[in-house]
C-alpha cells in the first residue's frame, strides 16, 4: 500500500494534475510522500494520525460547500483532524459541556441525555437566580447565573492536579502521586461530579441533583470538591513515593 | 449572519430566520399596558406581551400554564404573556353571545404539542371572568384516566365509578375560581345524596360544595348536581366551560384496570373483569362531557385537543378528527375549530426580546443574530419548545 502511494506521488511530481495547478499537486504530493509507517508484525497496527493540527474556525466548515474557496488555497489540501461526532457548529457550542454530556451517556442514548442537560442548565439558572434575588446588593454581582460558566467553574474546581497510581515494587503496593494530562484531569472532574450527583435512596431526577452539585462545586463546596480535596490529601501523604513514578 | 442567510437561501431555514433583527441583536420587548384581557383587540394588541393582573393570575391564568412557565415567572419576578390571534377571535365571538337563548357554542383549539392552546384558553377564561361569567375549568382530565387509584362504585349513577379524591380537588378549585359569584347562586331542585340525607332546594351552591368536601364519597355526585343546575339554566350569568385535552373523554383504554375497584367479584363473574376502565365509566368525566353537549343555553365551551392527552396509538396525531376519533367528533360536531399556529416572525422576535430583556437568556450567543436565528430554527416557532430550549441558552 505504501509503495503504491510513493509511486503515485512520484508520478504527480512529474506531471500536472487535471485541475491544472502546480501548487495543488505539489501540496498533495507533499502529503502523499510522507514517510509511511512500516509494519513489522503481520498484525495490523493502527496507523498514527500524525501530528495533524486541530480544526480551527478559519478552516472550511465541513457542513458548507467549498465552491467559493479558490483552488490554489492551501485550505483545500491542508491536513486537519476531522471534527468530532458531536461537535456542532453553533454559536452556542461549548466543548467542555459537550464532553461533560458524553461522560453521562449510557448505552449510547445521547439524545435522551440532551433533554436532561437542557433541564439541568435551566435548573442551574433557577437556583442561581433565586440566590441572587435573595442576596444583599453587594453580593449580587458575584453570583454567576449563566449555566455554561457555572459548569466551567465547577469543572475547574473539581479538577485534580495530581492523581494516585498504584505501583507494585519489591513486594509492596505503593500509592504514587503522579501528574495528569489536562484531558485526564478533566475526566476525573466529570467523574467526581457524576458520582456526587448520584443520590441513592431518593427519587430525585438527575437534572436536579446534578444542577445542585454543579452550583456547589462552583462555590468550592459539596461532595465533588471534597472528593478532589481528599485525593490531593492522599497525594500529599504519599509524596515520599513520588520518585516511584513510572511514566 | 452568513450561516443564517445561506440556510435561508437554501430553504433549509424556515422564514423565522428572517425574524432576526436587521439592526443586529436583541431590542426591547414590545409590551402593552393593557392588562385586562377583555380589552385586547385584534387590530392593536396582536403579537404584544401583556402583564396579567395579580387577581386574574392567581384565580384563573395560573392553572392554564405549565408548571415550568409558572416557575419561570416566579424566578424572574415578572410575568408576561403574549396576546395572540386565536384567543382574541374566540373572545370576539363570545362577547355578544350571552343570553338570547342561544345554545352552547363550542370551540375546539388544536395545534401541535406546545403551540400554546392552554394559554389561549386561559386568556379567554380570564376575559370572561372579568365580564362576570361563571367559569367551569378542567385541566387534568387525562391524568384522572391514567393515575386513579381509588375508585368506588357510584351510588348516584349505577354501573359507573366515582373518583372521590379528584372530585374534591376539583370542587375546591372551582370554588377558588368563582369566589365572587358563588354566594349569589342557589340550587333550584332538592338534591338527595342518599335515602336519608338531602339538601333542600334554595340552598346556596357553597353549602353543596361544603357538604361534598366534608363527605368525599359524594363529591362526584355534587359535581353532577351542579352541572345539572347549569344545564337547567338556573344560573343567571353565562357559563364558560374550559376543558383541556378533551380527547381523553373518548378513550377506550386507560391506566386503570378493573381490579383497582374496591369490590369483590360477583359469583361466577366472567372476564373481562381485568379490562381497562373507559372514560364512559367514570362519573366525573361523564358529567363534564354533558356540559360539552349543545343542549343547554346561555354558555359556551372552549376545548383543546392535544397529542399530550392521546393514547399510545395516536401519539403522533394533532388534528381534531384524528384525536377525537369517530365517536368524539360526532358528539362535538358542529364545533368551531381554532388553529393555534406557531409563532410568526414578529411574535418570535418579540418573545426572544423578552427572554433576553428579563434575563432568562444568559449566554452571549443568544444576543447575536446567529444565536437568535438558531433559537428560532430549533424551536420552529413552537412556544413550548422555545421555552424549553431557552433554558439552556
Amino acid at each position: 500500500m505504501s509503495q503504491l502511494l510513493l509511486g503515485y506521488a512520484s508520478r504527480l511530481l512529474g506531471c500536472q494534475s487535471r485541475s491544472g495547478s502546480a501548487a495543488t499537486t505539489a501540496a498533495a504530493a507533499a502529503i502523499l510522500s510522507q514517510q509511511p509507517v512500516r509494519h513489522k508484525s503481520p498484525l495490523q497496527k493502527v496507523r498514527k494520525r500524525g501530528p495533524f493540527p486541530e480544526w480551527t474556525k478559519t478552516d472550511p466548515d465541513p457542513h458548507l460547500f467549498t465552491r467559493h474557496i479558490p483552488k490554489t488555497d492551501e485550505r483545500r489540501t491542508k491536513a486537519v483532524r476531522p471534527p468530532g461526532k458531536y461537535q456542532i457548529f453553533s454559536v452556542h457550542y461549548d466543548p467542555i459541556v459537550n464532553s461533560f454530556a458524553g461522560h453521562f451517556v449510557k448505552c449510547g442514548e445521547r439524545d435522551k441525555l440532551r433533554d436532561v442537560f437542557t433541564q439541568m442548565m435551566a435548573e442551574i439558572k433557577h437556583i442561581q437566580m433565586a440566590r441572587r434575588n435573595a442576596a444583599p446588593p453587594e453580593e449580587k454581582a458575584s453570583i454567576e447565573v449563566d449555566p455554561t460558566r457555572v459548569i466551567h467553574k465547577a469543572v475547574e474546581n473539581c479538577s485534580p492536579l495530581l492523581i494516585i497510581k498504584h505501583v507494585f515494587r519489591g513486594g509492596f503496593l505503593y500509592k504514587v502521586p503522579c501528574p495528569l494530562r489536562e484531558s485526564e484531569s478533566q475526566m476525573r472532574a466529570f467523574k467526581f461530579l457524576r458520582i456526587a450527583s448520584n443520590v441513592r435512596g431518593t427519587k430525585e431526577h438527575l437534572y436536579r441533583s446534578l444542577a445542585r452539585e454543579l452550583v456547589n462545586a462552583s462555590n468550592n463546596e459539596g461532595k465533588a470538591v471534597h472528593a478532589k480535596l481528599q485525593l490531593h490529601k492522599t497525594c500529599e501523604e504519599n509524596r515520599a513515593y513520588a520518585n516511584y513514578r513510572i511514566t | 449572519r452568513s450561516i443564517a442567510n445561506w440556510l435561508l437561501r437554501r430553504r433549509q431555514l424556515s422564514p423565522f430566520g428572517a425574524c432576526v433583527n436587521r439592526r443586529g441583536g436583541a431590542s426591547a420587548a414590545l409590551l402593552t399596558d393593557e392588562s385586562a384581557p377583555e380589552r385586547h383587540s385584534l387590530d392593536r394588541h396582536v403579537g404584544l406581551l401583556y402583564r396579567p393582573e395579580e387577581a386574574d393570575w392567581q384565580a384563573v391564568t395560573r392553572h392554564f400554564c405549565r408548571p415550568e412557565l409558572v416557575r419561570l415567572f416566579d424566578t424572574l419576578g415578572q410575568r408576561a404573556l403574549m396576546v395572540r390571534r386565536p384567543a382574541l377571535e374566540i373572545g370576539e365571538r363570545l362577547a355578544g353571545h350571552a343570553g338570547d337563548g342561544r345554545p352552547c357554542l363550542r370551540f375546539v383549539l388544536y395545534g401541535r404539542r406546545g403551540s400554546g392552546k392552554s394559554l389561549q384558553m386561559g386568556h379567554v377564561a380570564a376575559a370572561c371572568r372579568r365580564r362576570g361569567w361563571l367559569l367551569v375549568t378542567v385541566h387534568n382530565a387525562h391524568l384522572w384516566m391514567r393515575h386513579s387509584r381509588e375508585l368506588h362504585e357510584s351510588a348516584h349513577r349505577p354501573g359507573m365509578f366515582d373518583t372521590a379524591g379528584y372530585g374534591c380537588i376539583w370542587l375546591r378549585h372551582f370554588y377558588a375560581m368563582n369566589q365572587e359569584i358563588l354566594p349569589g347562586l342557589r340550587v333550584t331542585k332538592e338534591l338527595s345524596w342518599n335515602a336519608k340525607e338531602s339538601t333542600p332546594a334554595g340552598s346556596s351552591w357553597k353549602e353543596v360544595i361544603d357538604y361534598a368536601l366534608a363527605r368525599p364519597r359524594y363529591s362526584c355526585a355534587a359535581v353532577q348536581f351542579l352541572i345539572d343546575e347549569i344545564k337547567l339554566g338556573s344560573v343567571p350569568m353565562p357559563t364558560l366551560v374550559c376543558f383541556e385535552v378533551a380527547n381523553c373523554l373518548w378513550w377506550h383504554r386507560s391506566g386503570i384496570k378493573n381490579d383497582a375497584i374496591r369490590r369483590t367479584p360477583l359469583q361466577g363473574e366472567e372476564p373481562p373483569w381485568r379490562a381497562d376502565i373507559t372514560a364512559k365509566q367514570l362519573t366525573l368525566l361523564d358529567a363534564f362531557k354533558q356540559l360539552l353537549d349543545s343542549d343547554w343555553n346561555n354558555g359556551a365551551a372552549v376545548m383543546s385537543v392535544s397529542p399530550q392527552g392521546a393514547l399510545f396509538d395516536r401519539l403522533r396525531e394533532w388534528m381534531p378528527r384524528k384525536l377525537l376519533g369517530d365517536e368524539g367528533f360526532a358528539y362535538l360536531d358542529p364545533f368551531v375549530p381554532v388553529y393555534v399556529e406557531p409563532y410568526g416572525p414578529a411574535e418570535m422576535s418579540n418573545m426572544l426580546n423578552w427572554y433576553t430583556e428579563s434575563g432568562w437568556l444568559t449566554s452571549e450567543a443568544a444576543a447575536t443574530d446567529a444565536g437568535r436565528a438558531e433559537l428560532a430554527f430549533l424551536s420552529d416557532g413552537n412556544a413550548g419548545e422555545l421555552l424549553r430550549i431557552a433554558g439552556e441558552w
